[in-house]
């Protein structure tokens, strides 16, 4: 299979250089042509069917699983946690730190989805399989590789479906948060160094859908590691953390809290708006994006989330069915969220 | 001019540059304070209560880099000494390569939340930093021990056995970066990078820090003497009363211990311990006992100096008509110490004093 490949792709290099040399294709056919012989991560190629797939995120996993294709799924990445049945029934084939290239080889895939990267594409081309590659760093890219995965696994209609589901429920939050005014947040998902959600991606996208604005947004990166006087001085009104799963201790949410009231000028910490979201349901770029939007809207406005629904007006939202609903149990009520920023 | 005077010339002068370093360091920041914010501050006028914390911050972050700083400068003499090699700082003992273990174990084993840092903590020092404290403690005591033969120091065995423990650790770190997952990897990479922010220490700890950083500074202060004998060669230094094998205890110990403080602080911060007795030996000479307090005080402006540095790398990038868009974002220290101290260094390699390297 693999000497196949190669010998395929030493034909395809004649031709291409043939090609080259030959004035009479135009632009457009050779460029088209690679489509053939390795894999792309455009939707432009026809997608063929496959049935022997490895997925290389905890993404990817979760959305084949979501559309209904596992039958279909031979392989997936450590740390793919989610749904639990996965971690359960399927071979793990390592993180691309460390690929099990033998394992994967085992496995007989003939599809790899991975999110791009140089690493990864030095690590997974040369295993005798296609490799797409996602990217999966904004809701944009989201949008398209849930399409893509869909057509990937043989059930289209259900990835057009949930890429629709993600953006209407986007759409929705936005429309519920346009005319209010924006809370200053902070987005933690790590301490000592302190890393934050920056001014890109998922996170930030969801954030500013959600109501918030993100006040480590000026750094253009999906997260990164913050001075913390930077922190202290754009005085968030909402601090919401990501660094406890939801089923954690009180006791660790209380050592968080603790931490924070170290620093009491912060509004979030005088006035007990620190929040807490499972990382998985913000982070990992699949389906539960939804459920994490919804957790991250009640986060920045707790009391308007008590009341069934805002604005009946904007009543056809699809985002109010996710699983994320459920009260999250050890939460600072606030009793001020009217304040305005630039106390300065 | 009397040696005494000259002594307390050069101390003065050195002090009022850990001072004036002091003043440039809390006047920098991602914030945009400057200083007459820290002044206002200092001096108990009004200011906001976000700028008060701003400047509070700012100056634990000054207290740490000196107490850092000044614990490499004295131990890098010390251990100069000792090993009698130019090449030595107090990170080729094995400490570092033991503290960045016992860090990097302690990272890998919790997660990344504040709550795994906080079940740990004791006396107001993280689990983190009491794993490193831990881990350079016991690196000391492997090198002590395996570098000892018949109840004597070696230093040449003491310095290869340093060597190997530290690629011993090396080799663990790395399986440990290797296998743990990226956001764990990524952590132990940047601890090892060295840096002053460290969220976890309070106040009272560090104050408690400084006091014994300075007490074992003076421990090696009050060794100067035998140490000076000492480059005479171990048996003039005998002949003259000096106990060479106990001197060479002490020194060791107490540089092991600073240094393991330094490291369970602020991560492994290169080059200071390497340089900056270097420097201080081309301003005022080879005698240890004035080359200790001094190195001492010179390391921690430098570190002070650094660390400001630090913290105003990115300010540079930011747009003055739009101060909310500042990036939030600074260096690790350990970056601008060699950055900044190795031109120097070059530079000063050149000059006319250059002499003692020859």
């Amino acid at each position: 299979m693999k000497r196949l490949l190669l010998a395929a792709r030493s034909t395809f290099a004649a031709l291409a250089i043939f090609l080259a040399a030959a004035p009479v294709v135009s632009p457009a056919e050779r460029a088209a042509a690679p489509a053939h012989v390795a894999s792309t991560s455009s939707s432009v190629a026809p997608a063929k069917q496959y049935r022997r797939i490895v997925s290389f995120s905890p993404g990817v996993t979760e959305i084949i699983y979501k559309l209904g294709g596992q039958d279909r799924l031979v392989g997936i990445s450590s740390f793919s946690d989610y749904p639990p049945e996965a971690a359960k029934e399927k071979p793990q084939v390592g993180a691309i730190l460390n690929v099990d290239a033998e394992k994967i080889l085992s496995l007989r895939p003939d599809l790899i989805i991975s999110p791009p990267g140089a690493m990864a594409k030095e690590k997974l081309t040369r295993l005798g399989a296609d490799v797409e590659f996602l990217p999966d760093k904004t809701l944009d890219d989201l949008a398209k590789s849930f399409v893509r995965i869909g057509e990937l696994v043989g059930r289209p209609a259900e990835g057009r479906a949930l890429s629709a589901e993600l953006a209407s429920a986007v759409a929705a939050a936005k429309k519920r948060n346009a005319s209010r005014p924006p809370v200053k947040t902070l987005i933690v998902i790590g301490y000592e160094p302190m890393w934050v959600a920056g001014g890109y991606g998922v996170v930030d996208e969801l954030l500013l859908a959600g109501g918030g604005q993100n006040v480590a947004g000026a750094v253009r990166k999906d997260f990164y590691a913050v001075s913390f006087e930077s922190v202290l001085a754009s005085e968030p009104d909402v601090i919401v953390d990501l660094t406890l799963p939801d089923d954690a201790e009180q006791a660790a949410r209380d050592a968080i809290v603790a931490f924070w009231k170290r620093f009491p000028t912060i509004p979030a910490v005088k006035n007990s708006r620190i929040e807490f979201v499972d990382i998985d349901l913000l982070t990992i770029p699949g389906p539960r994006l939804v459920d994490g939007l919804a957790r991250l809207e009640k986060a920045l406005r707790p009391q308007e989330s008590l009341a069934p629904r805002p604005r009946p007006a904007d009543a056809p939202s699809p985002a109010s069915g996710g699983s994320g609903s459920e009260p999250s149990g050890a939460r600072q009520m606030t009793n001020d969220a009217s304040r305005g920023g630039g106390s300065k | 001019m009397t040696k005494h005077m000259r002594f307390a010339l050069v101390m003065a002068a050195l002090v009022v540059g850990l001072y004036l370093s002091a003043a440039v360091a809390v006047s920098v920041g991602t914030s945009g304070l400057g200083f007459r914010d820290a002044a206002k501050a200092l001096l108990g006028r009004a200011v906001s209560p976000t700028a008060a914390a701003i400047i509070s911050l700012r100056l634990s972050r000054v207290a740490l880099a000196m107490v850092v700083g000044a614990s490499l400068g004295a131990a890098g003499v010390a251990l100069q000494a000792l090993l009698r090699n130019p090449l030595a700082d107090p990170y080729i003992l094995g400490v570092s390569g033991g503290g960045a273990l016992g860090a990097a174990i302690y990272l890998t084993l919790t997660s990344s939340g504040m709550a795994a840092f906080a079940a740990f903590e004791r006396w107001g020092f993280s689990g983190l930093t009491l794993a490193a404290f831990a881990g350079s403690l016991l690196a000391s005591a492997v090198v002590l021990f395996a570098g000892r033969k018949g109840g004597h120091i070696l230093p040449g065995t003491l310095l290869l056995v340093g060597v190997m423990v530290n690629a011993i650790s090396g080799a663990a770190i790395m399986a440990l970066t290797y296998l743990t997952d990226v956001a764990q990897s990524h952590n132990i990479v940047v601890w090892l990078m060295g840096n002053l922010g460290t969220l976890s220490l309070t106040r009272g700890a560090l104050a408690a820090a400084a006091v014994v950083a300075v007490f074992f500074i003076c421990g090696l202060w009050t060794v100067g003497g035998r140490l000076n004998l000492m480059s005479l060669g171990d048996e003039a230094a005998a002949h003259l009363g000096v106990n060479v094998g106990r001197t060479r205890l002490v020194s060791f110990v107490l540089s092991a211990l600073v240094t393991g403080l330094s490291v369970a602080l602020a991560g492994p911060i290169g080059f200071v311990g390497l340089v900056v007795p270097h420097i201080t030996r081309v301003f005022v000479g080879a005698d240890h006992r004035l080359l200790f307090p001094a190195a001492a005080v010179f390391g921690a402006t430098f570190l002070v100096l650094a660390d400001a540095a630090a913290r105003a790398a990115f300010l540079v990038f930011s747009n003055p008509a739009a101060p909310e868009a500042r990036p939030g974002m600074e260096l690790p220290v350990g970056i601008l110490t060699a950055a900044i101290g190795g031109p120097f260094f070059i530079w000063l390699l050149r000059t006319r004093r250059a002499r003692y390297f020859e």
